[in-house]
């Protein structure tokens, strides 16, 4: 009479580490990222950093006073406004209630909810209940804070302004954990990266060393992964040459420019990337990548992708999805460059399609043999077009 | 909880330290759990028309059926009839509404249990805290209702004391409950049925003496809640009622109320730690 699933859970003897071998400390006021492939056991590790899970094996020194946006955003009750949602996000943070009714005007302000903190948070955007939510934990000095994922969402502004501060409460002294894909938040925030790969410690150490070891063994496995032969390929489309990945998925078109234009933009000018992607038949959850690479020196000189912009988070349907980036001032000297696109699924295991130096761009201009700095374009924005086409 | 194997394959661990333990003084426990309270009856009865009437109105229809079914259709012969049922049926709805409540709290709020501050045993009494709203909203009516029916006896005023008592043994169980619930999915529906079946154990709508064997009587006052129940109406009504309150009796509910809230508090404490694998 037992349903089969508890039966078999019964049986079953397998025995799957969700983490083994990892080892560190962190010091006070100390801040370690956590990279690795959705599912690599990130969000274990942070709920053993919380204290909120015992090891089944091995230690774990955790400070008693810890705070944590692991889910800050989930405790919110839709039909409540922002005000309400934020003391009582408060409270269950730590605050005794009184003190979160004091505290509430210092954490609307830095959320800047523009005179919608009394609207419910049901008519928030994703970006608003972020800022919300972050607000809140600003009103905490906790000895160890952990932050998982959450800058991905907002505008580039207010992540500055979140990187400001979690740099104030470094110099006063708390630690922290952040998990991230946003591999640039990684090395600019911490003063170590952690590599996690299916439960291992993959490396601990300098965060532009650990970082570039990721991106390295993804990498290779879109290489593994890339098939010999292709039903239709084209000549620009080579696999193993100028595509990679598995295939599983497809990027379809890929055009540059401002519309109908000859892939050619002015210095400080604007830039308009759109990537049709393939049918999705498992209706998978997919990110896009946007890199433009200097030709000359192979200077990887912007790396965007909608997952950090909290652009594409739910499953298209199954259908075609049209997904443009558009960045508005091109700070980027005057040159050859490759605009390299990709497909991923969110476990960022591997690439399901990649183009690599298939697309070029030139920006023109007076010519400035200046180094380019690798930068963050302030104005940027994706638009994603399909049907069905998640709220 | 490590299976058996794994345990043989893995070296000895090393001293763990730290797992979690929030610790709250009572009094910001009991702000956090009014302020969660509070939360529920705002978003509760925001956006319903007819707001704060809805929980009275519940209990009321609940009481027409019973003293139409009671004292009309198989008549009983319970004098003040109304009254007699409205005291048992507001202690009665607490009860298993605050219970089946809290027996999902822990899943239905699992997000709470992912924040490293917040204590997880408030969760449970939150759940069992709101339903008692319903009853102090309740209980004006009734008393209307008593006065014109014959009167309220001064000992109305020991009221206060057998809600504590009654809230002392529904944390208990919440917190047991709650917890059994993580580990074993099918606790939910146990605890429906076990309601179903408790609400005819208890003379919410019927008096003891109504049972002819004795043996039944004995069994029901093993039930806290026949006392509960019985103290309710004896408070309320004072000598208008068959049974004065049995100090054995009130003795056995005090003791059974308190052992359990030690269970059901080891219990919860004894797993906290693991509750989140489970979820």
């Amino acid at each position: 009479m037992l349903s089969p699933t508890l039966r078999g859970a019964r049986r079953s003897q397998e025995i799957r580490w969700a983490l083994s071998d990892i080892s560190f400390t962190l010091q006070r006021g100390g801040s370690i990222g956590v990279i690795g492939h959705n599912g690599a056991g990130k969000s274990t590790l942070l709920r053993l950093a919380s204290g909120l899970t015992r090891p089944t094996r091995g230690s774990l020194l955790v400070t008693p006073s810890t705070a944590s946006v692991l889910s800050l955003g989930a405790t919110f009750n839709a039909d409540l406004s922002g005000s309400a949602n934020a003391i009582t996000a408060a409270v269950i943070g730590g605050l005794t209630p009184a003190q979160a009714r004091a505290a509430l005007p210092r954490a609307l302000e830095f959320a800047e909810l523009d005179g919608f903190e009394e609207a419910p948070v049901r008519s928030y955007s994703d970006g608003m209940k972020l800022r919300l939510a972050f607000g809140v934990i600003t009103l905490m000095t906790p000895e160890l804070l952990i932050l998982d994922e959450v800058l991905a969402v907002g505008d580039v502004g207010f992540q500055q302004k979140c990187m400001e501060h979690l740099e104030m409460l470094k110099q006063r002294g708390t630690s922290i954990v952040l998990a991230s894909h946003d591999l640039q938040t990684i090395v600019e925030q911490c003063d170590r990266a952690l590599l996690i790969e299916r439960g291992a410690m993959r490396a601990l150490g300098d965060p532009a060393s650990v970082t570039e070891q990721y991106r390295l063994a993804m990498q290779t496995e879109t290489i593994r992964l890339t098939p010999e032969e292709l039903a239709a390929q084209t000549d620009r489309l080579v696999l193993q040459k100028s595509r990679f990945g598995s295939q599983e998925m497809q990027i379809a078109r890929v055009a540059i420019g401002p519309p109908a234009a000859l892939a050619e933009v002015p210095f400080g000018g604007r830039l308009e990337v759109t990537v049709t992607v393939g049918p999705n038949p498992r209706r998978e959850q997919i990110a896009v990548s946007v890199a433009i690479v200097r030709a000359t020196d192979d200077v990887k000189c912007i790396d965007l992708n909608t997952e950090m912009d909290g652009a594409l988070s739910a499953a298209p349907s199954g259908d075609p999805v049209t997904i443009a980036l558009r960045l508005d001032e091109l700070e980027l000297r005057p040159g050859k460059y490759w605009v390299d696109v990709g497909l991923f699924p969110v476990s960022w295991a591997h690439a399901y399609d990649y183009h690599w130096q298939v697309y070029e761009l030139t920006v023109t201009g007076v010519r400035d043999d200046e180094g380019t700095p690798v930068y963050r374009p302030q104005q940027r924005r994706w638009t994603i077009d399909g049907p069905g086409e998640p709220a | 909880m490590i299976p058996q194997t794994l345990a043989e394959t893995v070296p000895e661990p090393t001293v763990l330290v730290a797992p979690r333990e929030v610790r709250m003084p009572p009094r910001q426990f009991t702000g956090v759990v009014l302020h969660l309270v509070k939360r529920e009856l705002d978003s509760t009865h925001r956006l319903t028309v007819l707001g704060w009437a809805w929980p009275v109105l519940r209990q009321v229809s609940q009481l027409v059926i019973l003293v139409f079914i009671f004292g009309d259709v198989l008549n009983l012969g319970i004098p003040h009839f109304p009254v007699y049922v409205f005291s048992g049926l507001l202690s009665w709805t607490w009860f298993s509404s605050g219970i089946s409540a809290a027996t999902t709290s822990l899943l239905d709020q699992r997000y709470l249990l992912f924040q490293p501050r917040f204590p997880a045993t408030v969760i449970p009494i939150v759940a069992i805290a709101f339903p008692l709203v319903d009853l102090v909203v309740a209980l004006p009516l009734l008393l209307v209702m008593a006065v014109l029916e014959e009167g309220v006896h001064w000992t109305v005023l020991l009221l206060p004391l057998l809600i504590v008592l009654q809230f002392v043994l529904m944390a208990g169980l919440a917190w047991f409950l709650s917890t059994a619930t993580v580990f074993l999915r099918d606790v939910p529906n146990i605890v429906t049925v076990s309601l179903i079946g408790l609400f005819y154990m208890t003379p919410v709508f019927y008096r003891l003496s109504h049972l002819k064997n004795t043996t039944y009587t004995h069994i029901l006052d093993l039930n806290p809640l026949t006392t509960i129940v019985e103290d309710y109406r004896a408070l309320l009504l004072g000598s208008h009622t068959e049974h004065m309150p049995d100090p054995w009796r009130f003795m056995y509910v005090i003791v059974f109320s308190v052992v359990m809230v030690a269970i059901g508090r080891w219990f919860f404490k004894r797993n906290a730690a693991l509750l989140i694998d489970s979820l």
